[in-house]
């Protein structure tokens, strides 16, 4: 089975100041890839390596079974999008055109769209919710919504895979769930690969298929939830007192972290 | 663009001549439309009698008083291409020391001739009288003013010439900051030739001094232009003042002229060489006084 | 084409159409002024070059006013589509096109052009255009070792340098003692009025291609004022992209600079005002910065000989005028779009 990102000994930073070593690890196609660890571990950093906007040694990188140096700019815009976690934009686009902007990897010199670009970027925008913004401006939007308005340009890249960094961050409860439930669709839907950093373990427990969990640079772990969410491994990780259990909702983990009048002193 | 086409008849470009600068070019015999590129060069064109071919003079041609009937062609250091074209010459009469070369190179391409003359010193200046007498059909006149002027500095040259003094002289062009003249300029060869010891002389050509330099040489006669015009004489006069300990203050020595006399390479120059004298060598010029211009 | 692909082609289009219509009129306004007086019916049977056609007018409107006009829309287009792209390359809405040092290399070039006593062309304006260069690449040296092209370190060091470059030229002109100072200032100030059609020619040939890279990288530019790393996952080649882009206004500016002096303003109102007229796509900007600049440049030049009694402005002053209560007004007019 190709993989659909591969790396093999990723080394990311400065000699002295190294932000990423060792790492190793595969992606499955069509998988809901989560990446945690504490603050520090390198998360964003793996992420933009990943999406190729960090400059980034390793012995293997491969995209969808490709070196990940013989994608072209555009080749690899097509193939992998990515959703930042900043996404505030100071100029008066409407929601309509910024979502089609996501069709230039397709498009000619000028990037006219034509009857398709359309057609593609409309469905975005009703896949996310947004269709009725769609000639709103941007710096308009509440946070959830532009969000989701960065979520529909990415989708109209018809990308395998998308990479999205901590996309619930700043959001509240009801757009955390509703972004999350948005890339599972998109998984289940349209068989894309979900990559995600998230710091919420959660969240995280609740959708992800594979977790891989970082600590000061290196890879401590990576599996099912139930398989790295042990408060042994965690609470190593975090460096904190923490209580997991097993969520009421279903066969996945909930770690609750532990306040000090609440700690029993064994 | 052939605006040769445009000039007034008889239209004939027999002569070729080569102007002091060195460029050749057709000029017609008689030229019936002039453009004096510079104020000099205006005055000489109404010395030589031969206004009536002037069609067209600078800003500040002021000198005689009927230039000043003439259309306006621009400055001489900003000329108007336009103003100039539409007025069709058939000849235009530039000067080297102030009138940008291009303005000359492009009035060539657009077909109207641009003779330049050089003048740069009291013989150069004759010369230019004679050249622009050859151009406008006035050798007659220009043979008269030159010899005139020659026979005039001749007259100062030998008046000078029977005294061994040589009164260090102090030219001020400038008031703040305080400007004299150097070695390489007209003004030091008038006031050379006057008979006086140019204290400004060295290879800068415009000169700045402080105060103090000016105490430091003593001038014994400070001769002020009026280029300054209007109540900066009167200032400058306040300046000099403070230091009574100057010979040229203590004996009242300070006097003011017309800057054209000395400024503009015309046949007015042996009137400023001779205002000059007087006011270097007054002793000999004992039967007249020297005259100061208000 | 769908509506949207359909009606921002035809925008394009009619944009394009109204401002070179503009661009025609203010143009036939420009050589119906002159420091000449010619009646209004004399003028146009010269421009069509009727028989009937005085033809001392017809020469100096085809020898005189045509090549200055046609100078005033080259250098307007330039100076604008050159603080579009600048303002767009470094998210800065306060860039224009000299901030890279070019205006502070120019000048200096120039000046010592002039001192040398060069031909005002093709001699100074080499000096100017090596001036420039230099300055750019002082930049550019300056600026790595950090990513290049990140904004901050490459503002600063062209502010830094045009500062240095104005110490220079003051010490310059303190120096200069003679007539050649009426030239230096006239080139500061920016003087579109001793060229004749061979030097229009010349600074056509080498900045219309230019026009013609910008405006095919108008839709990169978009994507770029996303953010560089939004403009990178979305296919563009960050690197050469901002390196054309750099280089082409660079070279576009320097050309024109090197021709007329420094003629202030221009690169920073018009890009704004196109700006808050009709939105921030730079496939509608760019033709419009092109036309409507070149259109305001010529304007701007048939007002300097047109307003005063005698002689004319520089045209540095009127763009400045005009420029400088128009940008303040467009700064506090809140968004009509």
């Amino acid at each position: 089975m190709t993989h659909a990102i591969a790396i093999d000994h990723l080394f990311c930073g400065y000699t002295d100041q190294p932000v990423l070593y060792e790492v190793s690890f595969s992606i499955d196609p069509g998988s809901f890839f989560i990446i945690i660890g504490p603050n520090g571990s390198g998360k964003t950093t793996l992420l933009k390596a990943m999406a190729r906007l960090m400059p980034a040694e390793a012995n293997r990188f491969d995209i969808l079974g490709k070196p990940a140096g013989d994608y072209t700019f555009r080749s690899l815009a097509r193939t992998m999008a990515f959703v930042p976690q900043e996404t505030r934009i100071d100029f008066p686009l409407t929601v309509e055109e910024f979502v089609l902007a996501g069709r230039s990897p397709y498009q000619g010199i000028l990037g006219i769209p034509d009857a398709g670009d359309t057609e593609i970027a409309r469905q975005a925008m009703v896949f996310t919710g947004i269709d009725h913004l769609s000639s709103r401006k941007l710096d308009q939007l509440s946070g959830g919504e532009r969000q989701r308005a960065f979520i529909a340009k990415a989708v109209c890249q018809e990308p395998r895979i998308i990479l999205l960094d901590e996309p619930t961050a700043s959001l509240d409860l009801a757009h955390q769930t509703r972004i999350m439930d948005l890339m599972e669709r998109l998984k289940n839907e349209k068989g894309v690969t979900v990559v995600m950093v998230s710091h919420d373990i959660n969240l995280a427990a609740m959708y992800g298929d594979i977790l891989l969990l970082l600590k000061d640079g290196r890879v401590m772990g990576k599996g099912a939830p139930s398989e790295i969410l042990t408060y042994q491994v965690l609470e190593e990780a975090y460096g904190c007192m923490l209580l997991v259990d097993e969520n009421p909702l279903g066969k996945f983990p909930r770690v609750t972290p532990v306040p000090d009048r609440l700690k029993i002193i064994h | 663009m052939a605006l040769a086409t445009i000039l007034c008849l008889p239209e004939s470009y027999a002569k070729t001549v080569t102007d002091p600068t060195g460029r050749t070019l057709d000029v017609p015999d008689t030229p019936c439309r002039v453009v004096a590129l510079a104020p000099s060069i205006t005055e000489i064109v109404f010395a030589l009698e031969r206004q009536d071919v002037l069609k067209g003079v600078t800003q500040y041609s002021d000198y005689p008083a009927d230039a000043l009937k003439l259309p306006r062609v621009g400055s001489y250091v900003h000329l108007d291409l336009e103003r100039i074209v539409a007025l069709s010459p058939d000849l235009c009469i530039a000067i080297k020391d102030g009138n940008p070369k291009q303005v000359a190179d492009r009035l060539t391409e657009l077909g109207i001739p641009v003779y330049a003359v050089n003048p740069f010193d009291l013989n150069t200046v004759i010369q230019t009288v004679e050249e622009m007498g050859a151009l406008l059909n006035a050798t007659k006149k220009a043979g008269q003013l030159a010899d005139n002027m020659r026979a005039r500095i001749r007259r100062i040259d030998r008046l000078v010439a029977s005294t061994p003094q040589r009164p260090a002289v102090f030219f001020q062009i400038g008031i703040s900051p305080i400007v004299s003249a150097g070695t390489d300029t007209f003004i030091n060869e008038l006031i050379t030739r006057a008979g006086g010891k140019n204290l400004a002389a060295g290879k800068t050509a415009y000169p700045r001094f402080s105060e103090e330099e000016l105490v430091g040489l003593a001038p014994d006669v400070v001769i002020i232009t009026s280029m300054t015009r209007g109540g900066e004489f009167d200032k400058a006069m306040a300046q000099w003042r403070r230091w009574d300990t100057l010979p040229a203050i203590k004996n009242n020595r300070i006097h003011l002229i017309d800057s054209d006399l000395v400024d503009r390479p015309t046949p007015r120059i042996v009137e400023g060489l001779e205002t000059l004298a007087r006011l270097i060598h007054p002793e000999l010029f004992a039967e007249e006084t020297p005259k100061d211009i208000p | 084409m769908t509506k949207t692909g359909a009606s921002l082609m035809s925008r394009i289009c009619l944009l394009s159409l109204l401002l070179s219509a503009l661009l025609v009129c203010a143009g036939i306004l420009g050589m119906a002024r002159g420091s000449s007086e010619w009646e209004i019916g004399a003028i146009l049977k010269s421009l069509v070059r009727m028989d009937a056609a005085d033809p001392v007018l017809t020469g100096i409107i085809w020898q005189i006013r045509l090549p200055r006009v046609l100078l005033a829309a080259l250098v307007g287009a330039s100076l604008s589509a050159g603080g579009l792209v600048f303002q767009a390359l470094l998210r800065n809405p306060l860039a224009e096109p000299y901030i890279l040092g070019i205006s502070g290399g120019a000048a200096v070039g120039a000046i010592i052009g002039i001192l040398l006593g060069l031909a005002p062309f093709p001699g100074v304006s080499i000096a100017a255009f090596a001036g420039s260069g230099a300055a750019l690449l002082l930049i550019l040296f300056m600026a790595t070792g950090k990513t290049i092209l990140k904004n901050e370190s490459l503002l600063l060091s062209g502010v830094m340098l045009n500062a240095f470059c104005s110490a220079i030229i003051m010490f310059l002109i303190a120096i200069t003692q003679d007539a050649k100072i009426h030239n230096i200032m006239f080139w500061l100030m920016g003087d579109l009025s001793m060229v004749g059609l061979k030097q229009v020619v010349i600074l056509a040939a080498l900045v219309i291609p230019c026009f013609v890279v910008v405006f095919r990288y108008a839709n990169i530019l978009n994507l770029i004022l996303l953010g560089r790393e939004m403009a990178q996952t979305m296919g563009v080649n960050m690197r050469v992209a901002g390196a054309v882009l750099l280089g082409v206004t660079s070279f576009m500016v320097s050309a024109t600079v090197s021709q007329c002096g420094l003629l202030g303003f221009v690169g920073l109102v018009v890009p704004h005002f196109f700006r808050r007229l009709i939105g921030a796509d730079h496939r509608l900007l760019v033709p419009a910065c092109l036309l409507g600049g070149g259109a305001y440049m010529v304007l701007c030049d048939m007002l300097a000989r047109a307003l005063p009694a005698q002689g004319e402005m520089p045209v540095g002053v009127i763009t400045a005028i005009i420029g400088a209560p128009l940008f303040i007004y467009l700064l506090k007019r809140p968004d009509k779009k």
